[in-house]
């Protein structure tokens, strides 16, 4: 019954201390629903993948190694490995995956633009399981014409009525069969597909593309183009797999590269296999098949909302203690008439349980009302239900209990010191020092925690404002990108003529791949010397670009129509030496008798970033394509002109195009923002973070001077009766309060450094950090600090009077 | 009830030892009403505290009905006064969070009363103290000394058999003080014991016996009182 007697009197003070509370509930609920967020961002980031059956069986094939002086580390493997690696007994399942670009999609009733289509083996669903809506895997690609569609495709191209044997055509002219419709993927899969088309389409289009060369692909180590996903047996020891795997085929893959490379190179490849649960968080590789995140961020933010959680105890500690003096008195007369410490420890631990439990339901409140912005904080769908179905309540119940217990510890173990006999003598220890360099300690954290997010978070936004203003090689403002152009087929030239008149415009190109695309990699020798291989980016360009893109050319020309007269960047020129064009040639490399083609370099281009500029500039090759080929995209430039109502016209000529397919276009910059999604986010989640824990701080230092005005009220007094200055007071008074200020934002600096650095880092050019972003968060803590101690010591010169002593 | 031989207590800093009370000899019987008198710092409330169990003495025996209590621990201590002993204020003392009746209650919370008999001694005191209009009251909204009769309602609420009271006129005025003295000789009379310190000669006059004290030492006792 006692515990009630507890739970009444905290409900009490609650009411009757409205103020404290609402400070201290505020602190705690905020703290509690922030926690929240990041634990359920972590918990999903986590989960990427683990809905597929036995997920943990399942890997993908990677290959690490080396190509001449370059590394390689792709998601890529070749071709052939699929049918030796098959042949092992600890693979039960395996399959090749090829992705592809949007294309047209078109039922017997509707027509959609799919993006998300790739092409895999019959085995496909064996290694990936989706629960089947209708039909059944083993109906899906029974021939070539068979393919799978998602319940979201199903409901776009054949609303109500069953797909089952319904014919679809992809790109107008190829015509499949739909055998069976599963499940959507969802959301935490690192990589997407709406239709599966079969494999055999590509080795088809592989075979036509390369003729009689397409055997050589399909039987090369090098050759890299194929995603190879495997189930393996329970229990089998993939690494043990790995390593003979390797050893098996490296007979085979020597006498290829003896073949293909200089012998003097250190040339080799090797295979892993990569858990599928680690791909969205762990892999390192180039050319992803999907979307993957670094686990640096899921770190940080764990670490963050461990913070959030420690400083929010804090606080609330800090908060509890600073009204002292009552509870001294409150624990002393209960001391008087026989309570026990243990009954005490009970009573102020059940009381700040109590507290974060309001401060659970108030946090889910918020968490509730939050979900709008921290959906578009975190780019998840908080309010999606496959979200929720996440969120464990026993588990937030349990960390609430936790945080509420952490809370009560140091006050219930204080209060319970209490000794009748102070309370009897009118002595209380709080006058003593010990409990300020604990309380003081909490404030040092919580304000080395406050500088330390601020300071990263000004870091983040400076490099976010650097790469924004970054020389790109080109003008990226005033230039718009149309997508979906190869849809306009032979209309494209009267589109780009009609685009040139709209008032404004000065240049129309044609893009072969949009920016941010993946490059293909191809190795050259100099004519001159071929024992050095090159490995060159090429882009296939219309002549026209550079001009468009505001892009010089050094030296040199660009030749229109003209495909085997191409031009590289500054970086190829620096790699290969070349200062001055003098009729250097590249040359493909020959191999087991194949023609080498020649390549004369007419120009040299200053360095472009048409990717993101996480990526390192490489060198490249810019290819002139014929003024006939169809572009992925068209580029316009304009000027003095607005860009609404460029954008409309734009859009006009596009609709009386007739091609169809819905406009899509836009800003370059906004497409280039888009490559720094990721960063942009998390500089704002910094930056939430920051203005949370610089509040925290903030009831912590206000705990702290409360807690020090209630126990050196007398001496400000004692002083302010002699007439000491207020300045002289504020100096001795907080003498200790100065110091754990000080030393939390002294403390923060270094440690923000080397976490911005460590950042900074992923990009491969960055601001080089200065004293702005530490000096604004100590100066702001600092302020706030003193803001504090200004506001305390006015409240006291209020209270001031001679009944005070 | 309480015996003292030779009790003392000083307070050590450094090599300077000062001496709040030393050779104490008193006894106190059970339903007396004893006064402790003596200016400031003479050594009352310390003695008080040390009669109460509040505090240990440095030396010396204190025997609580035949026990030797001067020696045991804090938790032997705390059962002691738990279940015979009270105390008064002059400061009051109430919990301001807690309404007058809980105040009232506080005692009976580590007693092991059920809830209605808890209910039942409370509202008895506040009927026989004429707080039952005030039950629900915060302690600040009272006067004086309504504050300090809801403190001796809780001081009687655990049927002490000694009430130890630390100048409880010191926030009254004389008519007040009147009042209160008289509450307090009632409760005496129905057979608790009282040691009650004060400075004041007239408040002394209601005890049955006095013991002067001047500077840690028993000066005098004296039956000048009722």
């Amino acid at each position: 019954m006692r515990i009630w007697s507890y739970i009444n009197t905290s409900f009490r003070t609650l009411f009757l201390h409205r103020g404290f509370s609402l400070l201290t509930l505020f602190g705690l609920s905020v703290g509690i629903a922030m926690s929240i967020f990041v634990l359920e961002y972590v918990y999903y980031q986590f989960s990427y993948d683990k809905h597929y059956r036995d997920s943990d069986n399942i890997y993908r094939v990677v290959s690490k190694g080396k190509l001449e002086d370059e590394y390689v580390d792709v998601a890529l493997t070749p071709m052939v490995l699929a049918s030796r690696l098959q042949k092992y007994p600890q693979v039960s399942a395996l399959t090749r995956i090829i992705d592809t670009s949007e294309k047209p999609v078109q039922s017997d009733y509707a027509k959609a633009y799919e993006s998300d289509i790739i092409f895999a083996d019959s085995s496909f669903f064996s290694v990936f399981s989706r629960p089947f809506l209708l039909g059944d895997a083993k109906d899906f690609l029974s021939d070539s014409t068979g393919i799978a569609i998602s319940r979201s495709v199903a409901s776009r191209l054949f609303a109500n009525r069953n797909p089952i044997g319904e014919t679809l055509r992809i790109n107008e002219t190829d015509t499949f069969v739909v055998r069976c419709v599963y499940q959507d993927v969802p959301d935490n899969s690192h990589f997407k597909y709406d239709i599966v088309l079969p494999y055999r389409i590509v080795e088809k289009q592989l075979k036509e593309h390369y003729g009689q060369s397409y055997k050589e692909i399909e039987e090369s180590w090098f050759s890299l183009i194929t995603y190879i996903y495997i189930r393996t047996r329970p229990g089998s020891d993939t690494d043990l797999l790995a390593d003979r795997f390797n050893s098996d085929v490296q007979p085979e893959m020597e006498e290829q590269r003896d073949e293909l490379f200089d012998p003097r190179s250190q040339t080799f490849l090797n295979y892993h296999f990569q858990k599928l649960e680690d791909i969205y968080l762990f892999s390192n590789c180039d050319f992803e098949i999907g979307e993957t995140t670094s686990p640096l961020y899921v770190y940080i933010f764990l670490g963050i909302a461990f913070f959030i959680l420690l400083v929010t105890a804090f606080n609330f500690m800090n908060l509890t203690t600073s009204r002292a003096l009552e509870r001294v008195r409150e624990a002393g007369v209960r001391r008087i008439f026989g309570a026990r410490r243990g009954s005490l420890v009970v009573q102020f631990i059940s009381e700040s349980v109590l507290f974060s439990f309001i401060a659970l339901f108030l946090g889910l409140v918020l968490v509730e009302l939050l979900l709008p912005y921290f959906s578009d904080l975190f780019r998840m769908d908080f309010g999606d239900q496959n979200y929720r179905e996440h969120i464990n309540m026993s588990w937030v119940l349990v960390v609430t209990l936790l945080v509420g217990v952490l809370s009560g510890l140091y006050p219930a173990s204080v209060f319970s010191g209490i000794r009748p006999v102070h309370l009897y003598t009118g002595q209380n220890r709080f006058s003593s020092y010990p409990g300020i360099w604990f309380r003081g300690a909490l404030v040092l954290i919580q304000v080395f925690v406050a500088v330390l997010l601020c300071a990263v978070a000004i870091g983040m936004w400076r490099q976010m404002d650097f790469v924004k203003n970054y020389d790109l090689g080109f003008d990226p403002q005033n230039l718009v990108l149309i997508e979906r152009a190869r849809y306009l087929d032979e209309d494209v030239d009267s589109v780009i003529s009609e685009l040139s008149k709209i008032d404004g415009v000065s240049h129309v190109s044609k893009m072969y791949s949009n920016p941010g695309d993946p490059v293909s990699i191809m190795s050259f020798n100099l004519a001159e010397d071929s024992t050095r291989t090159y490995f060159l980016s090429v882009f296939y360009v219309d002549c026209t670009v550079f001009e468009t893109l505001r892009t010089e050319i050094k030296s040199g020309e660009v030749y229109c129509n003209d495909t085997s007269r191409v031009l590289i960047n500054e970086e190829a020129a620096s790699l290969m030496n070349i200062s001055k064009l003098d009729g250097q040639k590249l040359q493909t490399m020959a191999s087991r008798g194949g023609d080498i083609i020649e390549y004369p370099i007419t120009g040299i281009v200053e360095n472009v970033y048409l990717g993101s500029l996480k990526n390192i500039l490489r060198p490249a090759m810019f290819v002139p394509v014929q003024s006939q080929e169809i572009p992925r995209s068209l580029l316009v430039r304009y000027s003095d002109v607005d860009y609404s109502s460029v954008y409309s016209r734009i859009k006009k000529v596009w609709d009386r195009s007739g091609t169809g397919a819905p406009f899509q276009g836009g800003l370059i910059e906004e497409r280039l923002d888009n490559f720094y999604r990721e960063d942009y986010r998390y500089s704002s989640l910094a930056t939430a973070f920051a203005v949370l824990v610089v509040i925290m701080a903030s009831l912590g230092m206000t705990g702290l001077v409360s807690f020090l005005m209630a126990t050196r009220r007398h001496g400000f007094f004692l002083r302010k009766i002699i007439g000491f200055r207020d300045f002289r007071i504020i100096r001795s008074l907080f003498r200790g309060y100065w110091g754990f200020v000080a030393a939390g934002v002294i403390l923060a600096l270094p440690v923000s450094q080397m976490l911005l650095n460590i950042w900074l880092e992923t990009f491969s050019v960055h601001y080089y950090s200065d004293y702005l972003c530490f000096i604004v968060p100590a100066v702001l803590l600092t302020g706030i600090a003193a803001g504090i101690v200004c506001h305390g010591v006015g409240k006291l010169r209020k209270q001031m009077s001679l009944h005070q002593f | 009830m309480i015996h003292t031989r030779n009790i003392q207590k000083f307070y050590q800093r450094g090599e300077h030892v000062r001496y709040a009370l030393q050779n104490i000899n008193i006894d106190i019987n059970e339903g007396e009403f004893v006064v402790v008198r003596g200016p400031s710092a003479s050594g009352k409330t310390t003695l008080l505290g040390l009669l109460g169990l509040v505090d240990a003495p440095s030396g010396g025996e204190i025997y609580f009905k035949g026990t030797e209590v001067a020696h045991i621990s804090d938790s032997e201590r705390d059962k002691i006064r738990r279940e015979h002993i009270a105390f008064v204020f002059e400061n009051f003392h109430l919990i301001e969070d807690l309404t007058i009746s809980e105040n009232i209650e506080l005692p009976l919370q580590y007693l092991p009363f059920k809830h209605k008999q808890k209910r039942k001694i409370v509202d008895d005191l506040m009927e026989r103290f004429r707080l039952t209009h005030l039950k629900r009251q915060f302690p600040c909204r009272l006067g004086d000394l309504t504050q300090q009769k809801v403190a001796l309602a809780r001081a009687c609420s655990n049927s002490p058999d000694i009430i130890f009271a630390d100048e409880p006129c010191g926030r009254l005025s004389s008519g007040e003080c009147e009042e209160f003295m008289e509450l307090f000789r009632q409760i005496n009379e129905e057979g608790t014991a009282i040691v009650m310190a004060t400075h004041s000669e007239d408040n002394s006059r209601h005890g049955q016996r006095i013991i002067q004290m001047f500077d840690g030492h028993v000066v005098s006792h004296s039956t000048e009182g009722r």
